[in-house]
């Protein structure tokens, strides 16, 4: 536990040291004050607009943040050769990709939560008072973030930031339309219409996180759907950290 | 040496400003393309779950596109505001904002379907079922949707008072031209946005100078025993100091009956 500890307090103290952090932050904090400016464009749906702008520059830039800085985190380990200092101690693999997810973790949550401190001003400020649905929705942000760091970490241990990066991207688009995939395949007779189900099941579906749509109006998905949700979080994410910690005994170090 | 270094930059720079100003200015003579509005199924397919974000950016571009003089003649308004409609049905205002200005630019229909959408999707704002029942009071003349919207609209949570006494008089008023002055004046009253607001306030204007012309006309056959054949005899023969300009830009005439009407 102290190692995994420690591990998640050096990855923390490393990626909020990274420039492109601050980088990315700055224009997420800039674009969320400048959700004012959409909002009065928009005959008087002021709050609408600036929940709307403000909740989606939220979840964008965070991905952003993570997919920038997750890509790399174990890759530049091994190409550093640091990879072999850690592993010389009494570290597990496990510990030190547990570690790094946490550490990671705790950087986007904090970066996230920021944001969120400069929407809630900025709602408060035009008169929407305080937007307490919003929360509900950027915790399950933080929860679809925390998939997005085991499938950060696992394509690092596998492929350049780069290609990383590419391979991120995909799987975060393909995760927000596997509900239109899946009803192409109910209305398709053909065989490539069953081929679609276990695309649908095994990968990362990512729409159910997305709460933000329904939380500007006021509504709300149920409680158990709501703990599903985090459930699926938790689930898959130990099960991409598994699969990365296969990928790293494989490589030769 | 140096001097000259931040002299050249200068210079570039303000020969970079130049230079797009005239674009722009060359760009403004060409004349605007119609925008190609994207359906719905391919936004959705593209905005990472951000569909109100979309709908959102969608509406703006709407206000823009309508808020500017457009070659098409905005052909395309109705496509944006079905757009940011399906991309957030619980999107009030393009409804509303749909069926208030899409008859002015011939689209009654699109404004009926759309509102019907509107009503179906979004229960709580009573300018929708309001501005359905203008449609169908003024561009459908039909009387009877008309009466029934207005009553949706007097009947919805926290429509204002006077909407109520606008949705219950509408019935009993014979004149149909009092009833139009009548249903907008509620809307300039009770509406909060700007261009609303103006919409509602020329519409009532159109509707007094068609009187203050008729009463013109009256005073006009009682001077003259017959009622003016053209409208700047009323200015000659000293009944009106001029002839009130049209805010909806219509012209108008007096006919033999001596009622006011569009020309």
């Amino acid at each position: 536990m102290n190692n995994i500890t420690t591990i998640a307090k050096n990855t923390f103290k490393e990626t909020i040291r990274d420039r492109i952090l601050y980088a990315i932050l700055a224009f997420a904090i800039l674009f969320i004050a400048s959700t004012v400016v959409f909002g009065s464009l928009s005959l008087g749906e002021d709050i609408k607009v600036i929940k709307d702008f403000g909740l989606a520059g939220i979840y964008i830039f965070s991905i952003i943040i993570t997919i920038f800085l997750g890509v790399s985190l174990i890759y530049k380990e091994i190409e550093k050769n640091t990879l072999y200092l850690i592993l010389s101690k009494p570290i597990s693999k496990s510990q030190l990709i547990i570690g790094k997810y946490f550490g990671l973790l705790l950087s986007v949550t904090l970066t996230t939560l920021l944001m969120t401190a400069v929407y809630l001003i900025v709602v408060a400020t035009k008169g929407g008072g305080f937007d307490a649905g919003s929360l509900l929705a950027v915790l399950l942000n933080l929860f679809e973030i925390s998939i997005f760091i085991s499938i950060s970490i696992l394509f690092s241990t596998l492929f350049t930031p780069l290609l990383g990066t590419i391979f991120s991207i995909i799987i975060l688009y393909v995760g927000h339309s596997l509900d239109t995939l899946l009803r192409f395949a109910d209305k398709s007779e053909s065989i490539s219409g069953y081929l679609v189900y276990p695309v649908y099941y095994l990968l990362p579906n990512l729409e159910k996180f997305n709460i933000r749509n329904l939380v500007v109006h006021g509504d709300m998905v149920s409680t158990p759907e709501y703990l599903l949700t985090i459930l699926y979080a938790i689930i898959y994410s130990i099960i991409l950290l598994s699969i990365a910690k296969i990928s790293l005994e494989k490589e030769e170090l | 040496m140096k001097i000259l270094k931040y002299f050249l930059t200068a210079v570039l720079l303000a020969l970079t400003v130049t230079i797009q100003f005239l674009y722009d200015e060359e760009k403004a003579k060409r004349p605007k393309p119609s925008p190609y509005v994207l359906s719905a199924e391919v936004v959705r397919a593209a905005d990472l779950g951000l569909h109100n974000a979309a709908s959102d950016m969608i509406w703006l571009s709407a206000i823009q596109y309508f808020g500017d003089w457009q070659t098409d003649k905005f052909q395309k308004i109705d496509d944006y505001l079905f757009l940011a409609s399906d991309l957030d049905p619980k999107f009030s205002y393009p409804y509303a904002f749909g069926v208030l200005i899409l008859p002015s630019v011939n689209m009654a229909d699109q404004a009926i379907e759309l509102g019907e959408i509107g009503i179906e999707n979004v229960q709580d704002d009573w300018r929708i079922p309001y501005y359905m029942a203008t449609t169908y009071h003024i561009h459908k003349e039909d009387q009877a949707n008309a009466l029934k919207y207005f009553d949706l609209a007097a009947n919805t949570e926290g429509a204002p008072e006077n909407i109520k006494v606008v949705a219950s008089i509408y019935g009993s008023n014979a004149d149909m031209r009092a009833k139009s002055k009548t249903v907008w004046q509620g809307v300039f009253e009770n509406s909060e946005d700007e261009v609303v607001i103006e919409r509602a306030y020329n519409y009532v204007f159109h509707y007094e100078i068609l009187e203050l012309l008729e009463d013109a006309a009256q005073k006009y056959k009682e001077k003259i025993g017959g009622y003016p054949s053209e409208l700047e005899l009323l200015v000659s023969k000293n009944i009106l100091k001029e002839i009130p300009k049209d805010p909806l830009g219509f012209e108008f005439i007096i006919t033999e009956t001596g009622r006011a009407t569009i020309k």
